[in-house]
């Protein structure tokens, strides 16, 4: 079993089949981020294929003192804010299986709540622009640092902070204005979702 | 501490290492201060809604589909390589080709070689393909454009086109020239 950098290697003097390791490696990281910023998963898919056919094109530019992975979501991330700068108003398209949403044999209730749970978050990163929402969406499910996310944006770290905090202002407003709309005191809705995971916060 | 200050520091608290007197000033004042109680319980919240959701997978045929892809774009980019060097080449080939077919016509428009020998006949079928070469060079060159943007290249990006359309508007306005030009003679010397 080779290990990444050989698998780069090996791709790099023409070995097709070491390219599909890698494929097949980080298809989750790259379709999951693609998803999170189109917030459609049938062009989330067409754009997780081309950020793979530009990382090969391109793979002999990676440096490989870097973080591959790294790179490889910064190929993504650029890819999908030129789409989304491109097209004017997104249109939300959800996951069709159940397996995309769910770790292994899912029962119906479960997938309920995790479509439920999808719904919101779409609903939620749907409220940021193509400013705010690549910075929103590494941080939170690619654990990335400031620093790293002002790499692929090309921001400051400083930029990025200032960034994530109207970002978090602008969920935090829309989380609040559900709550005034849903119950008629302000933070009932709000609280509630707390205990019930997914269910009254983003809902229109 | 103000309130869009306390807010800020909420925010950078999630992100990096504070200060402990910060941590301390922002806690005495969410202890006086209802509305950034709520409100950090509410960026909490959003952070509780993005970190419970796992990676979404893609669907099956993704490694394939890239794979395929992958193929393609090698074909392209070496069809690209090919543009600018020896498209060129083939090019000028062409033209010199085309210009002895020139020079056949010529002969047979003019009535130079003398009638029933193997030169007319050759002269006068080379300048028919002739002819038919330069509309299938300027038809091929379009069709070819056609294909190549359904692909997504751009004109600029490759040099097939320009030149098949040089080439063909060339070889038609010599040969309307010479058409234009010796016919008339030819009558004339038959009379
Ligand atoms: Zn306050």
């Amino acid at each position: 079993m080779l290990n990444e950098r050989q698998w780069i290697q090996a791709t790099l003097q023409g070995d097709k089949e070491a390219f599909t390791n890698i494929v097949e490696k980080h298809q989750g990281a790259v379709f999951n981020l693609a998803y999170r910023l189109l917030l459609n998963a049938v062009e989330a898919e067409d754009a997780a294929q081309e950020s793979f056919v530009r990382a090969y094109t391109h793979l002999s530019t990676y440096d490989p003192a870097q973080s591959f992975i790294t790179w490889l979501l910064s190929i993504t991330a650029h890819y999908c804010i030129d789409v989304l700068r491109r097209s004017r108003r997104a249109v939300t398209v959800e996951l069709d299986e159940s397996r995309q949403l769910c770790d292994g044999e899912a029962d119906p209730e479960r997938y309920a709540v995790a479509r439920e749970r999808d719904r919101a978050i779409r609903q939620a990163l749907d409220l940021l622009s193509p400013h705010y929402r690549p910075i929103v969406v590494l941080r939170y499910w690619y654990d990335m640092s400031c620093k790293e996310i002002g790499k692929i944006v090309g921001l400051s770290e400083g930029a990025v902070k200032v960034r994530l905090h109207r970002a978090r202002e602008m969920l935090a407003q829309s989380v609040r204005q559900q709550g005034d709309t849903a119950e008629s005191r302000p933070d009932e809705g709000f609280n509630g979702l707390k205990e019930t995971e997914g269910n009254a916060l983003f809902k229109s | 501490m103000r309130c869009s200050r306390a807010r800020e520091m909420m925010s950078l608290s999630l992100d990096e290492e504070v200060p402990p007197e910060d941590t301390r000033k922002l806690q005495e004042h969410i202890d006086e201060c209802v509305q950034c109680l709520h409100h950090r319980e509410r960026i909490h919240h959003i952070s509780a809604l993005f970190g419970s959701a796992p990676l979404v997978k893609p669907t099956d045929g993704l490694v394939e589909a890239v794979m395929r892809r992958v193929a393609t774009a090698e074909i392209l980019s070496a069809a690209r390589g090919h543009s600018t060097v020896s498209l060129v080449a083939a090019g000028l080939l062409v033209l010199c080709v085309l210009g002895m077919g020139n020079l056949f016509v010529v002969v047979s428009a003019y009535g130079f070689a003398q009638s029933g020998t193997v030169v007319e006949f050759l002269s006068d079928l080379i300048g028919i393909v002739w002819k038919l070469i330069s509309v299938v060079t300027l038809l091929g060159g379009i069709g070819w454009e056609v294909v190549w943007h359904a692909k997504g290249i751009a004109v600029s990006q490759q040099i097939v086109f320009p030149l098949m359309v040089c080439v063909s508007l060339m070889l038609t306005a010599l040969w309307a020239h010479i058409i234009w030009n010796y016919r008339g003679v030819n009558v004339s010397q038959e009379r």
